[in-house]
């Protein structure tokens, strides 16, 4: 039985980070009818950032704290420059524009740290293993397991009990209506943007010391996020929920089970589910 | 249209002669022929695919294995890669008949990585991350016999070449055709199509299906021009190269797909040595052109500043990007 606590621990805390990268994406296409694709790179500048900050600063606290609110920032700015005059064009149009913006941060990111993968140190405080009974599990993880869960309640609170809650799920409903009623909805588009960046970043700077950082990791977490919606739905919580856990868990046994074929599993497993439902489990068209 | 053709073929004739090595001209006709299929699929029936990746890639291996393994004749590969380039996206379309807009995106992005785990996962034909590397590159022969000796780099760019000019009248011949003008309405409005009792399933497979082929075909030309099968073939960034050729050169027909591919490889070709990161540029002009073109490429613009030029020309509906359905 222990055999499988494991890998399915581990599966939760990857999918808790696939929730934090896709909820934003997800939250930005109900409100604004937006695809993002840059969303994978606000998760490349989250772990490479948070690289970054824990070599200059020594500490990854600082790290974790500051790296998300940058990419938080790099959201807001691209969204109040750029993309809110873009807005009313198609979705392809939508689906180029931030395709360009993902190359062009790719690229960037390649420039300033160079192709190769780095490693990001473990912080001190977390290095080693808890143990429960003669159960042992890596202390970092289970630091990824609480943070991302206390932050996915956070923003459910957020979205289900607060006014600014309320006004996000009206506006996505209805934003020309929310706006009539006098509620500034352009104001309100930053705060989803700079909100799905700081998720993205989050997830990233949380990845960082797991994987390593290397620029591919963008594109990766790009298609992982788009198969978590694809599975949840676009535009639902709960859909981003489940379908991170979905992913994270069909990915972790399957690494167990066949490590060469885990990946393939996951987009396999999304493609089928796709046909059968084609909005995702909890999508709306 | 035959004054099209011999256009095109001047052009090319002239890129070779310029470029100081066949690799370069061999490569954009090859590029050229992939992006004119993506092109049929997206400027032409309005269904942007993130996936055209494995249909390259998927013929390209193929082909290697069996020139390879049998002697056949060049021809019989080429199409060979067509056909296997058919089958695949006949099956994205049949797995992505209910899906439309931006789920049809995400689906084609998922199946695009399906099919690269699927290389890596099958090292053993693919080579894996190594590469396929020992590809035979066939010659032409019938009955066996060599008539069309391709070992030459001179020679396979121009069979790469007779390809292409092949490929560019087949799909200019297409747009102006009835079926060329019920894809672009199905592009331009599906539902209304649909009330007019076109199967929308089925234009979608012959879209799907037409576009898989010609991508195909230059998966397996890529295969014998390198002679080696690199992993990327089938990467996502093989899709997204055929993605940023059209959008830039244009989405109205098959000349813009061509012109992209080669002013994206020319770039790369010069840029590469001094500023590695060179696809930066890329990024810049793609969102660039999407905002201040509204989708149209180059050769859209061209094509309305030079009017007098093109007397059979009429002023063409909105192009796809910006004339969709939202």
């Amino acid at each position: 039985m222990n055999a499988y606590i494991f890998p399915v621990l581990n599966g939760l805390g990857l999918g808790m980070i696939y929730f934090l990268m896709a909820v934003g994406l997800s939250i930005l296409f109900g409100l604004l009818n937006f695809v993002n694709f840059a969303h994978g790179a606000f998760f490349l500048v989250g772990a490479y950032l948070c690289y970054q900050v824990s070599v200059l600063a020594g500490s990854f606290t600082v790290a974790i704290i500051l790296a998300p609110l940058a990419v938080a920032l790099l959201g807001w700015a691209l969204n109040k420059f750029l993309l809110n005059r873009v807005i009313t064009m198609s979705h392809s149009a939508h689906i180029l524009i931030t395709f360009g913006i993902m190359l062009v941060l790719n690229e960037l990111v390649i420039t300033i740290w160079g192709p190769l993968p780095q490693s990001v140190q473990t912080p001190a405080a977390l290095q080693g293993i808890v143990q429960f009974g003669d159960f042992v599990y890596p202390k970092y993880r289970l630091f990824v397991l609480v943070l991302s869960s206390l932050i996915a309640l956070a923003l459910y609170l957020l979205i289900v009990r607060t006014k600014f809650g309320a006004l996000l799920r009206a506006a996505s409903e209805q934003g020309e209506t929310v706006s009539l009623l006098g509620v500034n909805v352009g104001r309100l588009y930053s705060i989803g943007f700079a909100l799905g960046g700081w998720m993205a970043g989050l997830g990233g700077a949380m990845a960082a010391p797991l994987r390593g950082v290397d620029p591919s990791m963008g594109m990766e977490a790009l298609a992982i996020a788009f198969a978590v919606v694809i599975v949840g739905g676009l535009g639902s919580f709960g859909g981003a929920l489940v379908g991170g856990l979905f992913i994270g868990l069909v990915q972790s046994l399957m690494s167990m089970l066949w490590p060469e074929g885990a990946r393939l599993m996951i987009y396999a497993a999304v493609a089928v589910l796709l046909i059968v439902r084609p909005n995702g489990l909890f999508g709306r068209a | 249209m035959h004054f099209k053709l011999l256009l095109l073929a001047l052009a090319m004739t002239a890129v070779a002669l310029v470029s100081k090595s066949t690799a370069l001209p061999t490569e954009i006709f090859i590029f050229a022929i992939a992006a004119i299929g993506f092109n049929v699929l997206y400027g032409m029936f309005g269904l942007l695919s993130f996936g055209h990746s494995v249909f390259f890639g998927g013929a390209a291996y193929l082909c290697a294995i069996v020139a390879t393994q049998y002697q056949l004749s060049a021809p019989v590969v080429t199409l060979l890669g067509g056909v296997f380039g058919l089958t695949v996206a006949t099956l994205f379309s049949l797995l992505s008949i209910r899906t439309k807009g931006i789920y049809f995106v995400m689906l084609t992005l998922t199946l695009g990585q399906v099919g690269f785990f699927l290389a890596l996962a099958l090292r053993s034909y693919t080579g894996g991350e190594n590469g396929l590397s020992d590809v035979t590159r066939p010659d032409v022969t019938i009955a066996g016999i060599k008539v069309f000796d391709l070992q030459d780099p001179t020679a396979y760019l121009v069979y790469c070449g007779i390809v292409l000019l092949v490929i560019f009248a087949l799909v200019e011949r297409l747009r102006t055709s009835p079926l060329g003008s019920v894809l672009g309405a199905i592009r331009m409005n599906e539902s209304r199509s649909g009330a007019l009792g076109y199967s929308l399933g089925g234009y979608r497979l012959i879209a799907f299906g037409l576009s898989g082929f010609i991508t195909g075909i230059a998966g397996a030309l890529y295969a014998g021009f390198l002679r080696f099968v690199p992993l990327n073939v089938v990467d996502i960034e093989t899709a997204e190269k055929l993605v940023i050729m059209a959008i830039i050169g244009g989405l109205r027909n098959a000349t813009g797909p061509i012109v992209g591919a080669a002013i994206f490889l020319a770039i790369a070709d010069v840029l590469s040595p001094i500023w590695p990161r060179w696809m930066m540029l890329m990024g810049v002009l793609l969102v660039v052109g999407v905002i201040s073109l509204r989708g149209r490429g180059i050769v859209d613009v061209i094509g309305e500043h030079l009017p007098r030029l093109r007397p059979g020309a009429r002023q063409m509906p909105q192009g796809a990007v910006t004339g969709e359905q939202k």
